[in-house]
C-alpha cells in the first residue's frame, strides 16, 4: 500500500490526472497560438 | 570579431571549468556498473527532466533556433506540438515495461521480447547513427565558436570534446546529469538575459506590443499553419502526428534519452521527468524562438549586417566582387532607412493599409539584397557555406551585449554543446558494454571488469567524435549525410519496439524481416524525394517507418503460419 502512494504523482489522485492536465495545457497553448497568428498575421 | 576581453575569458572558462570540476568531484568513487551506467537509480524528477531537455537541446539550437525564427518566423515550434502525447505514451508504456525487466538499454528489452538478432540490429543502427552524430555535435558549434573567438578550429573541437570526455569518464551516467543541471541554470540564465535586453532596447523606441505588431506586418508571428501540405517542413499536422512519432522514437528507444530516465530512483520519478519534458518543451522552444523576434525588432532600428557571416563578407570584400558588394550594402541602408521610417509612422497609424503593404514592400526588397549577397558570395567562393543563420544570434551577443555578458552567453552555447554530447558518448558507451560487449564478447566478467570496459568505450567513442569532428571540416557533404543517415532509422527502430509492445503475437523472425524491408523502403521513398519525384516533407518518415514494420511483422507472422499449418 506504502508503495503504491509512493507510485502517485504529487498533486493528482492518478496519474490520468497528471496527464489530463499536460494535455489540456498544450490545447491551452495551441489556442494562445492560434489567438497570436490571427492577431498579428501580416 | 577581434579578440574577446579578459573579463569574458574569466566567466566563460570559469563557468565551463566549474561545471566540469563539479561534476567529477561529485561523482568520484563509482564502484560498480549500475553506479556508472545507471546513476545508482539515485535521480530524482527534476534531475530527471533537466537532464532530458538537456540532452535534447544542443549548441546549434541555441545558435540556430533564433536565427530561423528571424528569417522565418515562429512556425518551427509546430515541431514540438506531438511531444507532450509521446511522453505520455512513454510513461504509461515504455517506462513499466523497462522497469520491469531491469534493463540497463532500451535494446536489451528487444532480446526478452524477440532475440538476440533483433536485439543486435537495433543497437548496431543506434551505434552507427549517434556514433557519427557526436562528431557533428562538437563540429557544428565549434565551426561557428572558433571564428567567433578567433581562435583554430581543431583547438575548439579539442577543448569541447576533452572537457566531456574528463567528466563523461570520470562519473558515468551520474556526471552527466549533475553536469546537466548546472548547464541548463547556465543555459536559462544567459539566455533570460539576453531576452531581457533585446526588450529593453526595443522598448527604448516602441511598446512591446507595438513591436510585436511590426513584427507581424513582416509575417514573423504566423506559429500556426494550417495547410496540410506533406512537402512543407513545419505546419500543425506534421508537427502533431510526424513530431508525435519522432519524439516517440527519440524519447523512447534513443539511448541517449532512455538512460536518462533509467537512473530513475523509482518508476514515479523516471515518468515525473518525462512529465516535467512534457510540460515545459514547447514553452522553451518558443521562448527560444522568441528570442529570434526580438532579435528581428532589434535589427529593423539597428543596421543588420547584409550578411551575417563576418568571414564570407570579408572573403567577398578582398575578391574582384567587392565594388558590387559594396553597392548592395548601400542599397541595404537606403532600404533601412526608409523602412525605419515607415515603422515609426505605422506604429502611429496602425490601421493604415498603405503603410503597411510599404514596409512590407521594402522587407521583400531587404530579403531579395540578403539573396543577392549569397550569390556574390558563391562568386567569389564557390565553396562557400552561405547559410548564416546560425551566426544571426551569436552577432547580436557579441556585438551589443555588456562585458561579462558575452563571457556568459559564449558559456551557453559551449555548456549545451557539452551537454548533448556527454549525454551520446555516455549511451554509446552504455550500449557497446552492455549490448556488444557483455552480450556477445565476455558474459562472466565481474563488476570491475564491465566498469573498466565502459570507461574504457566513453574514452574511445569521445575520441572518435573528436577524429570525427576534425574529419567534418574536410568533407563538404558529410554533415548533411550525417542528419539524413539519423533521420531515416528513427521510424523503424520505433516500429521494432511498437511491435514488442502491442503486437504479442508477432514473433523475432517476423519483425527482423519487416525492419529491414522498411528500411529499404524508406530509403527508396527519401531517393525518389531527393530527385523530386516525389514531395514528402522529413517529419512523415516518422509516421511512415513504424506504420510499414508493424504492417510487414504482422502479414509475415500470419504467412509462416498458414505454411505451418
Amino acid at each position: 500500500m506504502e508503495n503504491k502512494l509512493e507510485e502517485k504523482p504529487p498533486f493528482f489522485k492518478e496519474w490520468k490526472g497528471l496527464y489530463t492536465f499536460i494535455l489540456l495545457f498544450e490545447v491551452v497553448l495551441i489556442i494562445l497560438f492560434i489567438w497570436m497568428s490571427n492577431t498579428y498575421a501580416a | 570579431m577581434n579578440g574577446l576581453s579578459w573579463i569574458d575569458w574569466t566567466v566563460m572558462l570559469g563557468t565551463l571549468f566549474t561545471i566540469v570540476a563539479y561534476g567529477v568531484w561529485k561523482t568520484r568513487g563509482t564502484k560498480n556498473i549500475e553506479g556508472y551506467l545507471l546513476g545508482g537509480k539515485e535521480s530524482n524528477w527534476w534531475t530527471i527532466g533537466l537532464s532530458v531537455m538537456a540532452t535534447q537541446a544542443s549548441a546549434i539550437t541555441f545558435l540556430s533556433t533564433p536565427g530561423q525564427a528571424y528569417m522565418e518566423g515562429m512556425g518551427f515550434v509546430q515541431f514540438y506540438f506531438g511531444l507532450p502525447l509521446a511522453m505520455i505514451v512513454i510513461s504509461t508504456v515504455f517506462i513499466p515495461l523497462y522497469y520491469k525487466l531491469k534493463v540497463y538499454t532500451a535494446y536489451e528489452f528487444l532480446e526478452s521480447r524477440f532475440d538476440n538478432k533483433t536485439r543486435m540490429l537495433t543497437a548496431s543502427l543506434f551505434l552507427l547513427q549517434r556514433g557519427l552524430a557526436a562528431g557533428i555535435t562538437i563540429y557544428a558549434p565549434a565551426i561557428i565558436l572558433s571564428q567567433i573567438l578567433s581562435i583554430e578550429l581543431n583547438y575548439t573541437i579539442f577543448f569541447i570534446g576533452g572537457l566531456v570526455i574528463i567528466y563523461t569518464v570520470s562519473g558515468g551516467t551520474k556526471a552527466v546529469s549533475q553536469t546537466h543541471k548546472q548547464q541548463m541554470g547556465v543555459i536559462f540564465l544567459g539566455m533570460f538575459i539576453a531576452a531581457g535586453f533585446l526588450i529593453s532596447y526595443l522598448t527604448d523606441t516602441m511598446s512591446f506590443s507595438e513591436g510585436i505588431q511590426v513584427a507581424g506586418v513582416m509575417d514573423k508571428m504566423e506559429v500556426i499553419d494550417w495547410n496540410f501540405d506533406p512537402g512543407s517542413r513545419y505546419n500543425i499536422w506534421s508537427g502533431i502526428l510526424g513530431g508525435f512519432f519522432l519524439q516517440l522514437s527519440y524519447f523512447g528507444t534513443d539511448q541517449s534519452q532512455v538512460q536518462r530516465y533509467l537512473s530513475g530512483s523509482s518508476i514515479r520519478e523516471s515518468r515525473l521527468g518525462l512529465m516535467f519534458n512534457g510540460l515545459l518543451k514547447i514553452p522553451m522552444q518558443f521562448f527560444i524562438l522568441f528570442v529570434g523576434i526580438l532579435l528581428f525588432l532589434f535589427y529593423q532600428f539597428v543596421m543588420p549586417p547584409l550578411h551575417f557571416n563576418a568571414e564570407n563578407v570579408e572573403m567577398v570584400k578582398r575578391s574582384e566582387y567587392a565594388i558590387q558588394y559594396k553597392a548592395l550594402e548601400e542599397k541595404q541602408q537606403t532600404v533601412f532607412d526608409a523602412k525605419k521610417d515607415l515603422i515609426f509612422q505605422y506604429n502611429e497609424n496602425p490601421e493604415d493599409q498603405e503603410l503597411k503593404s510599404a514596409i512590407q514592400e521594402y522587407h521583400v526588397q531587404e530579403q531579395a539584397l540578403m539573396k543577392d549577397s549569397k550569390a556574390l558570395i558563391l562568386k567569389a567562393d564557390p565553396d562557400a557555406s552561405t547559410e548564416d543563420d546560425d551566426y544571426i544570434f551569436i552577432t547580436f551577443v557579441t556585438n551589443f551585449l555588456p562585458i561579462g555578458l558575452i563571457g556568459l552567453l559564449l558559456a551557453v552555447i559551449f555548456s549545451a554543446a557539452m551537454s548533448s554530447t556527454s549525454a551520446e558518448l555516455n549511451a554509446l558507451a552504455s550500449t557497446t558494454t552492455i549490448d556488444i560487449y557483455k552480450r556477445n564478447i565476455k558474459q562472466d566478467g565481474d563488476e570491475k571488469h564491465y566498469l573498466l570496459r565502459s570507461k574504457l568505450f566513453t574514452f574511445m567513442f569521445g575520441v572518435l567524435a573528436i577524429i570525427f569532428a576534425v574529419m567534418a571540416d574536410l568533407f563538404d557533404n558529410l554533415i548533411e549525410a550525417v542528419n539524413i543517415l539519423g533521420s531515416l532509422f528513427y521510424g523503424t527502430i520505433l516500429g521494432v519496439f511498437l511491435v514488442a509492445f502491442f503486437f504479442k503475437k508477432v514473433k523475432s523472425n517476423a519483425v527482423f524481416i519487416a525492419a529491414l524491408i522498411s528500411q529499404a523502403i524508406i530509403i527508396v521513398l527519401f531517393t525518389l524525394n531527393k530527385y523530386e519525384y516525389i514531395n514528402l516533407a522529413y517529419l512523415w518518415y516518422n509516421l511512415i517507418a513504424p506504420g510499414l514494420v508493424i504492417g510487414f511483422a504482422v502479414l509475415i507472422e500470419q504467412m509462416s503460419k498458414k505454411k505451418i499449418t
